[in-house]
């Protein structure tokens, strides 16, 4: 056996089969409308792509399929609670993820008290110290708006079951998060670097500044780095190794330090149009933020990597549990 | 060698602050959370100026004959901090103060100094600045919005970009290319344009920093009087390298940050992350910063008051402040997690305001370039 990135055949094809999707449907007219109104009949259709059932246990699919196609969706910055939505159909029970896996029911993953995408979702969980909880859904719903465009909701949450197959569920989670962020990034890079190639100053592109060139080239590092490490997370997964756990919480945080520094980088080559809605930039970045503050909290994930590195446990109180 | 304010600046800030405190309304937050550009804040700003100006605060370091108290500069260090510190009430007129007034002192007629100094010193004039074009960002002079004499007036066509507050200017200080065969930092000049000019085509651009913040301007034959000219006609670079001094300089983004920190600080002390030496460290080295942009500027200041050309202390000076500003936007959303991105809370203005500050008043890369090449005598690339 000899170490390989690629996906095998499978895996690919439906991987392609996502990108010829997201081509078509996707758009950056799309992507700023999402962020007004949530667009639930193109959910339906990515959902009909067989992808969330890719993480009930009884489909079959792979952690590996899930990367590769995770990879697809964040490459077009596929908006949605996808991350939460595998969760669900990871460790609901087969009633109630029949809902996620067509598309028509939401999850919210809560960061109590906020709730992300709280008033269009009808499960609810939460994540206490690594394990997945189920939750009533919560009565009294404020709704607040977001840097991303998500309706998020706030209200009191209460978790009352504990789920089977909690660290599998979780386990593909992170990974959702982690091939998407990388791969958002990635693409942002990409844009980045296209107009950085035609927007001229000083009569020259601006690319060929080196101020403006290294930035960008270390953005690739860093998210080339979290999406090797996403898919050799994915195999740990996939061949139930014993670190497994580790190594996709290695990756979703490697992946949001990577996205969230390169969004700033890109900002920057872009100027002002960075910030402008009518720009290509902000439709990757609010997303790519917004990932990054979903739970498990990155103080968290730290101690666990940490502690897993062989440092003996902090004393410190985990704020957000 | 001295490091503490007068005993006339502390009686001043104390005045200042007490001032403020009645004279800001409980909704204050409300009225500033879409930021100056919008309609509320831009209004406030001129019922709140006005109220400045009648206790001579507004320009209190200005000549008396332009509406001034003849105040050391330092007063003008003391009115930014507090009003930055607390979200610049004064809205898009802290543009004003800082250096269109300045500039026009500099440069202007007596005729454009009696219109347009007592106006901006009695806090009932809005301003906004023509100088970015599409593709003239980072590279100022290679702008071709044109202002042609013909007769007594000037003809203007072109467009300008990113301009904040254009919606509620009265004025724009227009940078213009007066001499059509002209190019880079010759033939330039600047307009004091009233915007209520035939052919001014405003558009917004939407953006994340907050409502009407950025405005695409267009200008269709706008015709002028020659009185709109500031300074000589071709000596355009020389003016506004005189404000770019100012406006550099002129925003105490420290100020704000500071106060954010203390914030960050109280909340983490509330969420038992101080214990956390990582998070400790992280509001040290902010507050570190906060400290360095704080003196960098008085530095500046300090040095305009002794009468000595500009130099590249103020770009550096520019620099610290927008680390600053990013460092901290960065640690708000650290230290708030999800709640920081959520519109309203104080993380997320932070944040949002962090994502432009190193655009904003001359890409941070340029002001690199100016300080390698200044400072160090390093080559261009």
């Amino acid at each position: 056996m000899a170490i390989n990135f690629d996906f095998d055949p499978v895996e690919q094809a439906m991987a392609d089969s996502v990108a010829a999707f997201c081509h078509d449907r996707l758009d950056a007219e799309l992507l700023r409308a999402a962020a007004e109104e949530f667009p639930l009949p193109l959910w339906k259709d990515m959902a009909e792509l067989g992808i969330l059932e890719l993480a009930c246990p009884d489909s079959g699919g792979s952690a590996s399929a899930l990367c590769a196609v995770s990879e697809q969706l964040g490459r077009a910055a596929f908006p949605g609670p996808l991350a939460a939505c595998v969760l669900g159909a990871a460790v609901l029970d087969e009633k109630k993820r029949a809902g996620i896996i067509a598309g028509d029911e939401l999850v919210s993953l809560a960061e109590p008290p906020l709730l992300p995408w709280g008033p269009l979702a009808t499960h609810f969980l939460v994540v206490k110290d690594g394990v997945v909880l189920r939750a009533d859904t919560p009565t009294d719903m404020q709704t607040s708006s977001t840097l991303g465009g998500e309706p998020w909701g706030r209200a009191a949450i209460e978790a009352n079951a504990a789920l089977a197959d909690s660290d599998r569920g979780l386990g593909l989670y992170l990974l959702t998060l982690a091939a998407w962020q990388a791969a958002a990034g990635r693409r942002l890079v990409e844009l980045a670097a296209e107009h950085a190639s035609t927007r001229q100053q000083f009569g020259r592109a601006i690319a060929s500044f080196q101020a403006v060139a290294h930035p960008l080239a270390d953005s690739v590092i860093q998210l080339d780095a979290s999406a090797a490490l996403a898919r050799s997370a994915a195999f740990a997964l996939d061949t139930g190794a014993s670190d497994a756990m580790v190594a996709l919480l290695r990756a979703r945080a490697s992946a949001d330090r990577a996205a969230v520094a390169a969004a700033q980088a890109c900002h920057q080559v872009f100027g002002a149009l960075g910030v402008s809605l009518e720009g290509p930039v902000f439709n990757y970045s609010r997303r790519m933020l917004q990932a990054a503050s979903l739970p498990p909290n990155p103080g968290w994930t730290m101690r666990r990597l940490a502690e897993a590195a062989g440092l003996p446990p902090t004393s410190l109180a985990d704020a957000a549990g | 060698m001295e490091f503490a304010w007068s005993k006339d600046d502390q009686e001043f800030r104390k005045d200042l602050v007490a001032f403020l405190e009645s004279e800001l309304p409980d909704d204050w937050q409300e009225i500033s959370r879409e930021g100056p550009g919008s309609d509320a804040q831009a209004e406030f700003s001129l019922g709140f100026c006005a109220a400045l100006a009648e206790r001579g605060w507004l320009t209190p370091h200005w000549p008396t004959e332009y509406g001034g108290n003849a105040a050391p500069s330092w007063s003008h260090a003391v009115l930014g901090e507090e009003l930055w510190s607390r979200g610049e009430p004064r809205g898009p007129q802290y543009m004003n103060v800082n250096w269109i007034g300045p500039t026009i002192m500099e440069h202007g007629s007596d005729e454009q100094k009696a219109l347009h100094l007592p106006a901006i010193s009695e806090g009932r004039v809005l301003w906004c600045q023509g100088f970015s074009e599409p593709e003239a960002g980072s590279d100022l002079v290679a702008l071709r919005t044109s202002a042609i004499a013909d007769g007594d007036d000037y003809i203007i066509n072109g467009s300008k970009i990113w301009t904040s507050y254009a919606n509620h200017a009265d004025y724009c200080f227009l940078l213009v290319r007066s001499d059509p065969e002209s190019s880079r930092h010759h033939g330039l000049s600047v307009i004091l344009l009233p915007m209520d000019s035939e052919g001014i085509e405003i558009r917004e651009i939407p953006s994340v920093v907050g409502k009407r913040y950025f405005h695409e301007l267009f200008f269709t034959d706008v015709r002028v009087p020659r009185s709109c000219l500031l300074g000589e006609e071709g000596e355009g670079w020389k003016v506004v390298s005189y404000s770019l001094q100012y406006e550099r300089v002129g925003a105490p983004r420290y100020a704000r940050a500071t106060v954010t920190l203390d914030r960050l600080a109280e909340l983490a002390r509330q969420k038992g992350l101080l214990d956390d030496p990582t998070v400790a460290e992280k509001l040290g080295r902010a507050r570190a910063a906060c400290e360095a942009a704080r003196v960098l500027s008085y530095r500046v200041i300090d040095q305009r008051a002794h009468g000595l050309p500009p130099s590249a202390d103020t770009n550096v000076a520019r620099i610290a402040g927008t680390r600053v500003d990013k460092l901290v936007g960065d640690l708000a959303l650290e230290l708030t997690g999800s709640s920081g991105l959520e519109a309203g809370t104080f993380a997320n203005a932070n944040f949002k305001l962090a994502m432009t500050a190193g655009v904003a008043v001359g890409a941070t890369e340029v002001q690199l370039n100016l300080v390698a090449s200044r400072m160090l005598g390093l080559p261009r690339e």
